[in-house]
């Protein structure tokens, strides 16, 4: 919202720097985005007048002028085509600066002396666009300073309105802010004098609900022309292009008093008779820009007999819209519904300073002073006399009044304010005491209610900062309040993780749905709306994350990755949304990096195993037992295993699936696992129990045989269990060897097989007898051939 | 006699300088000392004289014998210990190699900084909640008095999941303070960090950012107790003395809202680029919570009240270890991690 600070000098007086007055509106009201100040890049640029033009000698595109500067005469090179002798016109003259950076010299152009440059309103920064050269009044002064007779050195604040603030989208309402900031009067403007004839403009309201107010006024006898310098000026101020005085004074109203205002071609009205209603489906329309806009049964509309005429608050069209030979105007002031006018503007891609008011929600009351104070510039401007004046109104809306607690008030803001000290504020914002209660004016109804709405309005310009500062205590409310968080096992996973040496990543959930279909073992879910196709999909799991990571480290240099991440995994399971915190890993490359030991070797298969063995036990698990792995596609077929309770799968891990790595064109073999955090806290046990231990030497028995490849580690080491030896304590695998002795089937364990006695030390004797059961059960059990 | 007693006394200084190894000391000792050394036949030697003289020079014997083997034993330890300097000398190691250590991997900077305002947090009381990330229009909107179609929800962009029902991608915290109005009574005093989505990018946006939310409600919760928690927050994070700064702002569920800033925290508020010169940073969102969304979750605002803020954890992360692009925290490159 744009505020130039002289037009909010008519509401009020403040003789107050800029700076000054941004820093109160700051602590007080809103937020300012910039301090613009036009004059800021100009400099030497003064009003001249052209006394001649000749052709250059030399060049068919530019002309010579002669100009009056007032005290000196220059002459200047253009290449324009707009200007006449007598034209009046901005000269930079040399040694100028202009916005952009440019600068202006005396230089000879194709050889003819050209002591300046003419200036267009675009040179100037005063508009996006202009047809040449910026031609003045002629009874400008000439010589004076460009920056002085355009008033570019007046301040404009640019200030970021909330959506709660409706109040705030008008000049008028920024002056009341002030208002209470100073605590000085707003001006009221002049709207009384009203000549109003009897005459009745038809308007039949067919939507009651979403047109709460519509005023039509038809003025006759209006001369359309340019609106005059002050005007255009302060339009231009506000980034408000000058179209005609009718069509000006309805955006000039709009911008100072925040009630969007349209003005028709009464002429063009057919029947003469306004319409507010619904448009039909298929109803269309055509915008100022011929544009076709196809409307639907959702859209307000404004009609005549046979056609919509405007998009209810948001725009009008161009049949029926002022042309230069208009002479009688319908004026309109409405409060249309803000719900439809935003689903109206969004809906088409409408979005204009009048949808903007609407939507925010305007103020039922100013309807009339707005449309009475266009009605006063009209006459003024364009000449005309009103003729017919027609106020539909609706359900009046109710006044807000509030209980007045200032104890309450006092308590929630932690002050101690005098009552009359609240009423002081209340009083400059408009808000009126009656018995106990406030009664809110009905500008700010839209977002002053509650008595918690009071409290703000005390509260801000009391200034928040001018409170003290009090710390609650601090008790211990974890009885009463006992929220479920993965933070402390978060927390635990991540300090393992750390310590096996991965660097732990974050990324976003949402992913591209081209990657390979491998990578799903779950049906994923889609966002309706994504920002691009890469991050359409929400991610069913980590592993996705993570290959892209160490697609982009290792295309970065980085080839040795260890990685971990904990986050959120997405899928639709039977037609309901799931949403499990996991912890995944990506291990690749050499094991462990050193500096400059030269013995190194890739991660593998048994490493992933032992990390992941570590975390479950270290999380509590205590019985981990493996299973095939059945649901994981992304993982090798035969390098990957399922932790499992029952059904609950506690974690996968293996190989990342060869498919998969050369689809990522990775030369080097990818580890993965990924932990369902949720199952491991469902069978996490953190009961420790203390187990006497024993102090007698151990003693090692060696024993090593082929076996057959399918038989799985796991079954040789329950067989040496049902031996039941009394004094086993442990068992280790001391060496594999995949030789070719006994064939390719075969496969060589060495074992190493640990006794103790927890009473006494244990005899030769009692070793042997341990040791024989076990081989002599090996034997039976097992088809092998001892080495 | 006394000559050659002096004799052998000058001879074995000489001797005695000479030896510089453990043998020689030895010899040195079988020379003197031994069965057959010089003071024992000396000592035999005595029998040939008077009584009187065998005292005297009897005593300046043994007082000789009692020098050198102490002066022996001094040597002896002496190599000894030269001995052991030399061979520590030896062992010595260039401690400016490289070290060969087992790296400890590195947490991700939102981590960092999640935990560090957790912490703080814990200290005033507050106890961590979270919240789900897939939420429905009522937790993210309506329960936190986001009327629908409303302008104040043009403030959150929103992702919207292909789904039979509607479903989003939570675009704040705040929801969870519903969920846990949902479940608990006041007093409720709560953080609720997560990660959060807007459909909304670009150089300072990125579509995934993390947020910590505040919440307490009890009987008699101020704006000075939000005051005094979030200026203890931000003293605590950044430094001793930080001062700040609160101004008017909007959001549905707090009324009144604010905008808190913080004093620069490069340039202590002097003005620089950090803060385009303004000397103020603004940091976090706040405001006690708004009487409607009390009653959504049947609590009686007029008995209670309470306060919520929220503050986003990359902008933290960004002031603190100075990082320059948001896009950083989400390429995850190891040269980055590493650093942390
Ligand atoms: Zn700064």
């Amino acid at each position: 919202m744009l505020v130039p600070i002289n037009w909010l000098n008519d509401f009020i007086d403040i003789q107050e720097t800029p700076n000054i007055l941004v820093e109160k509106l700051l602590e007080h009201s809103c937020e300012i985005e910039e301090i613009i100040n036009k004059s800021k890049d100009i400099s030497n640029v003064f009003v001249g007048r052209i006394l001649a033009i000749d052709k250059h000698p030399d060049a068919d595109k530019l002309v010579v002028c002669q100009l009056d500067m007032g005290k000196e005469k220059l002459q200047i090179v253009t290449g324009a085509t707009n200007v006449k002798v007598g034209d009046v016109v901005p000269v930079a003259v040399d040694g100028a600066k202009l916005p952009k950076g440019i600068q202006i010299k005396t230089s000879k152009l194709r050889g003819v002396l050209s002591q300046g440059m003419l200036c267009s309103e675009v040179e100037l920064n005063l508009a996006q666009e202009s047809a040449g050269i910026f031609i003045l009044p002629r009874d400008v002064e000439l010589g004076i300073s460009v920056i002085d007779y355009l008033k570019l050195d007046e301040v404009i604040l640019n200030l970021n309105i909330l959506p709660n603030r409706a109040d705030l989208m008008s000049i008028q309402g920024v002056a009341r802010e002030l208002s209470a900031v100073y605590r000085k009067p707003v001006n009221k403007i002049n709207i009384s004098e009203l000549p109003v004839k009897d005459g009745r403009l038809r308007i039949v309201n067919e939507a009651p609900e979403l047109c709460q107010r519509y005023i039509g006024v038809v003025i006759n006898n209006v001369k359309i022309g340019s609106s005059p310098e002050w005007l255009q000026k302060r339009l231009k101020d506000v980034n408000i292009k000058p179209i005609n005085n009718i069509v000006d004074v309805t955006n000039y109203v709009m911008m100072e008093l925040g009630q969007p205002l349209h003005a028709f071609t009464y002429s063009l009205i057919d029947d003469s008779q306004i319409t507010i209603r619904k448009a039909k489906d298929d109803e269309e329309m055509t915008l100022l820009n011929d544009e076709i806009l196809k409307l639907n049964s959702t859209h307000l509309i404004i009609a005549d007999k046979h056609k919509p005429i405007a998009l209810a608050g948001v725009m009008g069209g161009k049949y029926s819209s002022i042309m230069e030979d208009t002479a009688n105007i319908v004026l309109e002031a409405a409060c249309f519904d803000a719900v439809s006018v935003r689903r109206a503007a969004f809906s088409l891609g409408l979005r204009t300073e009048s949808s903007q008011r609407f939507e925010k929600g305007v103020d039922f009351n100013n309807v009339e002073i707005a449309i009475r104070r266009a009605i006063l510039l009209i006459l003024e401007l364009a000449g005309g006399e009103v003729t017919q004046y027609s106020d539909v109104k609706e359900k009046e809306p109710k006044k807000v009044a509030i209980k007045f607690r200032p104890k309450r008030i006092n308590e929630l803001l932690g002050t101690n304010l005098e009552k009359n000290e609240m009423l002081t504020i209340l009083t400059c914002l408009g808000f009126v005491l009656q018995d106990e209660n406030i009664i809110v004016p009905s500008y700010r109804a839209a977002d002053v209610y509650r008595e918690a709405d009071l409290v703000e309005e005390i509260g801000r310009f009391h200034g928040y900062n001018n409170i003290s500062p009090v710390l609650p205590e601090i008790n211990d409310f974890s009885k009463n309040c006992k929220p479920i968080s993965h933070f402390s096992i978060n927390n635990k996973l991540r300090e393992m993780l750390t310590g096996f040496g991965a660097n732990e990543i974050v990324s976003y959930s949402m992913i591209s749905p081209l990657e390979s279909k491998q990578l799903y073992n779950k049906k994923t879910l889609a966002i309706k709306n994504p920002l691009s196709i890469t991050e359409s999909v929400l991610r069913p799991n980590l592993l996705v994350s993570l290959l892209k990571n160490c697609e982009y480290n290792s295309k970065n240099l980085v080839q040795d990755l260890k990685t971990f991440e904990i986050g959120n995994i997405f899928y639709n399971q039977d037609g309901s949304i799931k949403e499990e915190l996991c912890c995944a890993a990506l291990f690749t490359g050499k094991k462990e990096k050193t500096s400059f030991e030269k013995s190194e070797r890739l991660f593998d298969f048994p490493d992933l195993k032992g990390i992941v063995e570590d975390i479950l036990q270290n999380s509590g698990i205590k019985k981990i037992t493996y299973f095939e792995n059945n649901s994981f596609p992304f993982l090798h077929d035969f390098r990957s295993a399922e932790i499992r309770i029952g059904k609950a799968i506690l974690a996968i891990f293996g190989e990342v699936h060869p498919v998969i790595q050369k689809q990522y064109d990775f030369r080097r073999k990818l580890y993965y696992f990924e932990i369902f955090i949720d199952n491991i806290i469902k069978y996490q046990s953190n009961k420790k129990q203390f187990k006497p231990f024993s102090l007698y030497p151990v003693v090692k028995r060696d024993v090593s045989f082929w076996i057959d490849k399918k038989i799985a580690y796991e079954t040789i080491i329950k067989v040496i269990e049902q031996a039941k030896p009394q004094f086993l304590v442990d068992i280790k695998l001391a060496d594999i060897y995949d030789g070719n002795k006994y064939g390719e089937e075969k496969i060589n364990y060495a074992f190493s097989i640990i006794f103790q006695n927890h009473e006494a030390t244990l005899t030769e004797e009692q070793v042997n007898i341990d040791f024989k059961k076990i081989v002599a059960t090996l034997e039976s059990k097992l088809s092998l051939i001892f080495a | 006699m006394i000559d050659i007693i002096n004799k052998i006394k000058d001879d074995f200084w000489t001797l005695l300088q000479e030896s510089n190894s453990p043998d020689k000391i030895d010899s040195l000792r079988v020379k003197y000392l031994g069965k057959k050394g010089d003071l024992t036949s000396l000592l035999k030697q005595l029998a040939s004289l008077s009584i009187e003289e065998k005292k005297s020079t009897g005593a300046l014997i043994n007082q000789l014998k009692d020098d050198i083997t102490l002066k022996l034993e001094e040597k002896f330890k002496y190599i000894e210990d030269q001995a052991f300097k030399t061979q520590l000398l030896n062992e010595k190691i260039d401690f400016t190699l490289p070290a060969n250590k087992i790296k400890k991997g590195k947490l991700h900077p939102i981590t960092l900084v999640n935990n560090e305002i957790q912490a703080i947090f814990q200290e005033l009381g507050f106890i961590i909640a979270e919240g789900p990330e897939v939420e429905n229009d009522y937790y993210n909107f309506s329960a936190l008095n986001f009327p629908a179609d409303h302008p104040a929800r043009d403030m959150h962009d929103t992702f919207y999941l292909d789904y039979h029902e509607p479903r989003l991608l939570r675009t704040h915290t705040s929801g969870t303070q519903i969920h846990v109005l949902e479940q608990f009574k006041p007093p409720v005093r709560v953080i609720m960090p997560g990660k959060v989505f807007r459909s909304d990018a670009d150089i300072s946006h990125s579509p995934v950012f993390h947020q910590v939310e505040g919440l307490y409600v009890d009987k008699n919760v101020s704006f000075s107790h939000l005051k005094a928690v979030l200026q203890y927050f931000l003293e605590s994070f950044f430094y001793k003395g930080a001062s700040i700064r609160m101004r008017p702002s909007f959001f549905p569920f707090t009324e009144p809202s604010v905008e808190v800033d913080v004093a620069c925290v490069i340039c202590k508020g002097k003005g620089c680029s950090m803060c385009k010169q303004s000397g103020w940073i603004e940091i976090l969102g706040a405001g006690l919570v708004d009487p409607n969304v009390l009653k959504n979750v049947n609590i009686d605002p007029d008995i209670y009240s309470g306060f919520a803020f929220g503050v986003g954890v990359e902008r933290l992360a960004i002031l603190k270890y100075g990082i320059n692009n948001i896009k950083l925290f989400y390429d995850n490159h190891n040269f980055f991690l590493e650093q942390f």
